[in-house]
């Protein structure tokens, strides 16, 4: 990495000297030039990683500095910056723009994430039975333990990133103009990883794991003018994800009873592994690729329109999976009368997931004692990312007088998952959005805005899995086919289908409303106040009162007492509630 | 009704599905700034801001419902009031960060600047990463230079 910080460091003396000997020449041009040299000295109390969560400062003084440059005029740009605050915060940008025949930008920028150990103090608990007539404490089998192997260690995430962005003209005939875009987003440094044995012991077990992320993204696309009213272009865009991080592993318990350490052939055929080193952790390797239409049209005297037509791929490349989609996206915006206005979009996607077969180890393989059962868990994962979407929605937006403005929107949006949880099964979400808006300006006054929005949901999206158990074993008897009854036991998996199947905490009714004003005060300054707050809950399935709440007032001044003294203050608000379910389970072994 | 459609509870002995209640999460915070900035004189211009951040999240005290006799008699030995559920998520953070500092124009093109900004963060319930309390003090100072 510092073979790399010597290359960028060394690029952009190269450019800014090339630039400062251009600039000397070239008259007609302004150039302005500022330097920063410093240094900084921090001090830490206590605890760190909160209170400085994105700085590294150490006790002694260390140099920083920074660079800017502009070099403008006769329609042409030149700007450099660079700024170095530490080895982990550095900033550089570097812009050329010559009209509008070329525009080039390359930007750096870096930063430092110091996150906290979880030390899992709250991961400590044993069932307890109570007093025994000796007055000792009874304990049972249900324990949950933690091991930290890596306390103290100090996690640190360093994060790069540059983005370059090139606008090249190619023919000033049909304005045929070729764009590109190239990012990387490099991560480094060291994170918690935590890993638990299965529930036979809830051993929960920390670890330091190498963070070395490589992120990377090149886009390209062309367009031009086919004719006085048509704009066409095309956008490739190809995204990687790897990690190069060496695989971390560990060792998973060995399945017995976690008090007397027995049954063991019993605890392990109903787990998927236990006794060995498994690779933990493991981030994905992804590739994602699109290829985009777009097009730009003007229709009838005031008609505008763009469109667009895409088809994108993602790939995990450990599994082997793909997700196709393709998308349609248009909008329309048209004049109707002198003052009214309407904005058109209307837009669609068909996502579909690859059907993976689970193929797993049996339940209680090799456990052959009449009374206990054996399952076979194989299944086919039909994925909720298989759907089709449309959205569509239409604007109306009318200037009343000289001073006010008002806007009416209603929208459709249309959720259709297909093949969840099951084949040839799914749900139709279907959300309907109205929206009113009045926008007023009294010049030298005051400007403002009130806004309200309402969402209705039919058919929120319901987890295929359920959410949590019902109550009552009779329930529970219910569930269990016939063919299977004859077994004194409940396993974990028998209790799935005791749960609820048609209960939801998406909300299907959203109220939102939105004020704001604004106006100057006396000496030059400006009051701004707003409130904004939303409500939402759930009516069609009352089985469940979910509901929540947010309101956040904000008020904020700006006062130039004196030519010589400006003074600022703000005061934000937030509150909010939130409803939902506390579920606890009720068995004993 | 037992597993095989038969009246027989016994084999589905200490299985009582799930108790479950709705409870309120509640989020605040407050915000105040202020920023001033006063050129005392032709050279000198001086800077300050203050900023203090409250904010805070909790749960409802857990009121689960009442479990029946039969659940009591089997299950007796377990605790189902969630007294204390409701504590292991609060938050309740304090922070305040104030800066002073000045420019000194030392000529028309060279100004002497510095800075001091202070930050205590204070954590009045204990989360899982433990005492989050600490303070951060920057001093910083330099020349800027206009070409």
């Amino acid at each position: 990495m510092r073979n790399a910080h010597a290359c960028w460091s060394l690029l952009i003396c190269l450019l800014i000297l090339g630039t400062a000997t251009v600039a000397a020449q070239d008259e007609g041009m302004t150039t302005d030039m500022t330097v920063w040299l410093g240094n900084h000295y921090t001090s830490f109390n206590d605890y760190s990683h909160k209170v400085g969560e994105y700085n590294v400062g150490v006790n002694e003084w260390m140099p920083e500095g920074s660079f800017r440059l502009l070099h403008y005029g006769e329609g042409k740009l030149f700007r450099a910056f660079a700024s170095f605050y530490d080895r982990r915060n550095m900033d550089g940008d570097l812009g050329l723009n010559l009209g509008d025949k070329l525009a080039l930008d390359v930007t750096y920028r870096s930063l430092v994430h110091r996150p906290g150990q979880d030390k899992l103090a709250n991961i400590a608990a044993r069932e307890y039975f109570g007093q025994n007539d000796a007055g000792e404490d009874q304990f049972g089998g249900k324990i949950a333990t933690h091991e930290l192997q890596d306390m103290g260690v100090d996690y640190e995430v360093y994060r790069k990133e540059i983005l370059s962005k090139l606008s090249l003209m190619l023919s000033k005939k049909n304005n045929i103009k070729l764009e590109a875009m190239h990012r990387s987003i490099l991560e480094d440094g060291n994170e918690q990883g935590v890993t638990t044995s299965h529930c036979f012991s809830c051993h929960l077990v920390s670890e330091e794991l190498v963070v070395e992320n490589r992120t990377h993204e090149v886009q390209a696309g062309i367009q031009g003018d086919v004719s006085d009213k048509v704009t066409l272009g095309y956008e490739f865009d190809f995204r990687t994800f790897k990690s190069n991080a060496p695989e971390a592993t560990r060792y998973y318990d060995t399945a017995k009873h976690p008090v007397h350490g027995g049954a063991g052939a019993e605890f392990s055929s109903r787990v998927l592994f236990d006794d060995t080193n498994l690779v933990h952790h493991r981030l994905p390797e992804t590739q994602k690729m699109s290829h985009k239409l777009r097009t730009k049209a003007r229709l009838g005297k005031t008609g505008r329109l763009n469109a667009s037509f895409g088809y994108n791929t993602a790939e995990n490349k450990n599994v082997d999976l793909t997700t196709e989609s393709i998308t349609g996206a248009a909008r329309y915006t048209a004049t109707l009368a002198p003052k009214t206005r309407i904005i058109a979009k209307a837009s669609g996607a068909r996502i579909e997931a690859d059907d993976p077969f689970i193929n797993i180890r049996d339940f209680r393989a090799g456990r052959d004692s009449p009374d206990y059962i054996q399952t076979d868990f194989d299944y086919t994962r039909y994925s909720s990312l298989d759907r089709t979407e449309v959205d569509v929605s239409a604007e109306l937006i009318h200037r009343a007088s000289k001073g006010l403005v008002l806007y009416w929107m209603n929208a459709l949006e249309l959720v259709d998952r297909t093949d969840y949880p099951v084949q040839d099964d799914g749900i139709r979400s279907k959300t309907f959005i109205t929206q009113a808006k009045a926008r007023f300006n009294k010049m030298q006054s005051f400007n403002g805005s009130v806004k309200y929005r309402y969402e209705k949901t039919v058919d929120p999206f319901i987890s295929g899995r359920g959410i949590f158990e019902a109550r009552g074993r009779e329930e529970l008897a219910r569930t269990i086919p016939a063919g299977e009854s004859v077994h004194r036991f409940i396993y974990y998996y028998a209790r799935e289908g005791l749960r609820y199947q048609d209960i939801t905490t998406d909300p299907n009714n959203r109220h939102e409303v939105e004020a704001r004003l604004s106006f100057p005060t006396a000496s030059n300054g400006s009051v701004n106040l707003s409130l904004t707050g939303w409500f939402q809950n759930t009516t069609d399935l009352d089985s469940l009162d979910v509901r929540s709440w947010q309101i956040r007032p904000n008020a904020m001044i700006n006062l130039n007492p004196s030519p010589e003294w400006m003074v600022s203050a703000g005061y934000t608000m937030y509150m909010g509630k939130s409803r939902g379910p506390v579920t606890v389970a009720l068995f004993d072994g | 009704m037992g597993v095989d459609g038969s009246n027989d509870s016994l084999q589905l002995l200490d299985h009582f599905g799930s108790l479950y209640t709705m409870e309120d999460y509640r989020t605040n915070g407050y915000q105040v700034y202020f920023n001033s900035s006063w050129m005392a004189n032709s050279r000198l211009t001086l800077h300050s801001s203050l900023l203090y951040n409250w904010s805070q999240a909790e749960l409802e005290l857990v009121d689960m419902p009442h479990v029946t006799e039969e659940v009591e008699e089997q299950l007796h030995h377990q605790d189902f009031t969630f007294e204390e559920m409701h504590t292991y998520s609060d938050l309740k953070y304090h922070y305040v960060n104030v800066q002073l500092g000045f420019d000194y124009q030392l000529t028309p093109r060279i100004a002497w600047m510095f800075n001091m900004d202070y930050s205590h963060l204070t954590a009045d319930e204990e989360y899982v990463f433990g005492d989050e309390d600490g303070s951060m003090f920057i001093t910083r100072t330099g020349v800027k230079i206009d070409f």
